[in-house]
């Protein structure tokens, strides 16, 4: 039981990260980014590039990940965003969708279709508390998810910068007309989204291996995380994903692993009727 | 200070502004008083780079902006309070305000005494700080508008028809704090008004415009004596 929850919450981790990675992008041009599991994908095999092939050492390719995460961002924010900027956000969720095939097809060739694993940048016995066992791994992606969640949490709340961010996410005209530069924070948005995909790639292959197609399920999951949450809100994010990753641990082992994957679609629709604008959907009168 | 010369602005092939003159000094207040679809807020638009002119020179303290990116030009002093308001509806008073300030540096302290003067301006606000803006009435939204406007330390504030919607005493104590804010700190302001009659009370001049050309221009004063202008924008 203990030992479920552990496991679900470190899961449900990983959603979590992806989620905000979505957020990330989503809270600045209003637009979902159903290639966020390809990207998560890419961050793995690059970090198994750094670390496998290359040899680096594992903190060194973390570094290297991240870099060309945010790279990788900027260059879909060009390719995808900028030239439909301003046309019907189904398009660009069209655009994304299939940018996700390109990513997982791109891997194939790179990469190849075998799964390959990654090093935990984590080392040590686990932890144990009356007979739960926590890994290293598992503690890391814990502490990593709180970390994220707090930088990105002061980031779009505390600084100016952020303000700015979630200004240009409302309306993106008067944006500019106030002298908001829109092209750094979306810039800013996008990169910050691919690197937190990518560093939920670097916590995932260790676990459960990296291969191309590992991508698609994970993106429509984080999605689905966030709209459990209510679209927009990152605590939403944060506890849709860890949830979702309890339901599913406890639903492979206690219900059955076959449905696995549609406990999430399950609980999201379950979720809508109860709450149409989900667990934190937003539109009080006031901020606190 | 501002000075547009035979400016000329089209939405595809048609012609919206058709090579308009004006200037407008420093300290001054100067109202564009046109129906609608005469071409105001798309003179506004262009003068603060969000559309751009097909010819015409648009010099801002002797500089032609014609093709300065829109931020620059908020950094440099122009500052656009647009039509209908257009607040951050998700944003606090406070971080609507603080969006104002995108332009200049992030100084913490100056941006800090700034909004206390926004708030020594517009008391209302201040009570109001934490509050969504979706959820402000409507003369406090222009309130905020404005705020933000004077939050990026303009020498030069666009307003664009201000008084629309709001009842006449809303009116009355807006346009009082737009007198007292230019005679105060010798802000420049532009003031664009389909409801002529406060915008003439308030204006040291002001210029006509009608379907693209400015047709009537000199001191308001005198403007607002102008017969074809009783008619026309006076109700009679
Ligand atoms: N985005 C646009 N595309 C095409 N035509 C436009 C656009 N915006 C405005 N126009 C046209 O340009 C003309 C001038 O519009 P503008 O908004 O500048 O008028 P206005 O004087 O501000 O009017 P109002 O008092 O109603 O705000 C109108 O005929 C309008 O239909
Ligand atoms: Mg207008």
């Amino acid at each position: 039981m203990g030992q479920l929850i552990v496991n679900g919450l470190a899961l449900g981790s990983i959603y979590a990260l992806v989620a905000l990675g979505l957020l990330m992008i989503f809270n600045t041009v209003q637009i979902v980014n159903f290639a966020q599991g390809q990207l998560l994908m890419l961050g793995a095999f690059i970090g198994i590039s750094s670390a496998v092939t290359q040899e680096l050492p594992i903190a060194i390719a973390w570094i290297v990940t991240m870099a060309a995460m945010a790279l990788i961002g900027i260059v879909f924010m060009v390719l995808v965003y900028l030239p439909l900027r301003g046309r019907s956000p189904f398009l660009v969720i069209l655009t994304t969708i299939s940018m996700g095939i390109v990513l997982e097809n791109l891997a194939l060739i790179i990469w190849g279709p075998l799964p390959v694993s990654l090093p935990s940048p984590v080392h040590g016995a686990p932890l144990r508390f009356a007979g739960v066992v926590i890994s290293m791994h598992q503690a890391f992606t814990f502490a990593t998810l709180i970390v994220v969640l707090t930088l990105q949490f002061l980031l779009l709340t505390r600084t100016r910068f952020g303000i700015l961010m979630q200004a240009t996410a409302q309306d993106l005209r008067t944006a500019r007309l106030v002298g908001i530069p829109v092209q750094r924070t979306i810039a800013v948005a996008f990169a910050s989204g691919a690197v937190l995909s990518g560093i939920a790639g670097l916590l995932v292959a260790p676990t459960y291996l990296a291969e191309p197609t590992m991508g698609g399920s994970l993106g429509l999951k984080a999605f689905v995380v966030s709209v459990i949450g209510g679209f927009g809100s990152l605590p939403g994010a944060v506890i849709g994903g860890l949830s979702l990753g309890l339901i599913e641990t406890f639903g492979a082992r206690y219900i059955s692993s076959n449905f696995r994957d549609a406990y999430a679609f399950i609980i999201m629709i379950g979720v809508l009727i109860a709450w149409p604008r989900g667990l934190f959907g937003e539109k009080t009168s006031e901020k606190v | 200070m501002l000075r547009v010369e035979n400016l000329k602005v089209a939405y595809g092939h048609i012609e919206v502004l058709k090579g308009i003159n004006f200037n407008v000094e420093a300290a001054e207040i100067v109202a564009l008083i046109g129906s609608n679809g005469a071409g105001k807020t798309t003179t506004l638009n262009t003068i603060s780079g969000l559309l751009r002119p097909t010819s015409g020179v648009i010099s801002w303290k002797g500089e032609n902006i014609n093709r300065t990116p829109v931020e620059a030009i908020v950094a440099s002093g122009l500052a656009h309070c647009p039509e209908g308001r257009r607040i951050f509806p998700g944003l606090t008073v406070r971080e609507n305000l603080l969006s104002g300030t995108a332009a200049r540096p992030n100084n913490r302290k100056a941006i800090e005494e700034d909004m206390t003067l926004v708030f020594d301006l517009f008391p209302r606000l201040k009570e109001r700080i934490k509050q969504l803006g979706w959820s402000l009435s409507g003369g406090e939204q222009q309130m905020l508008a404005i705020g933000r406007a004077l939050m990026s330390r303009p020498s030069l504030l666009m307003l664009d028809e201000p008084s629309l919607g709001l009842a006449p005493i809303v009116i009355d104590q807006l346009f009082d704090r737009i007198v007292e804010l230019n005679k105060r700190t010798q802000l420049a302001v532009f003031l664009v008004e389909q409801n002529s009659a406060m915008a003439l009370e308030i204006a040291n001049r002001a210029f006509v415009i009608e379907t693209g050309t400015i047709t009537l221009s000199g001191p308001a004063s005198e403007l607002a004596g102008n017969p074809r202008i009783q008619e026309a924008y006076l109700g009679g």
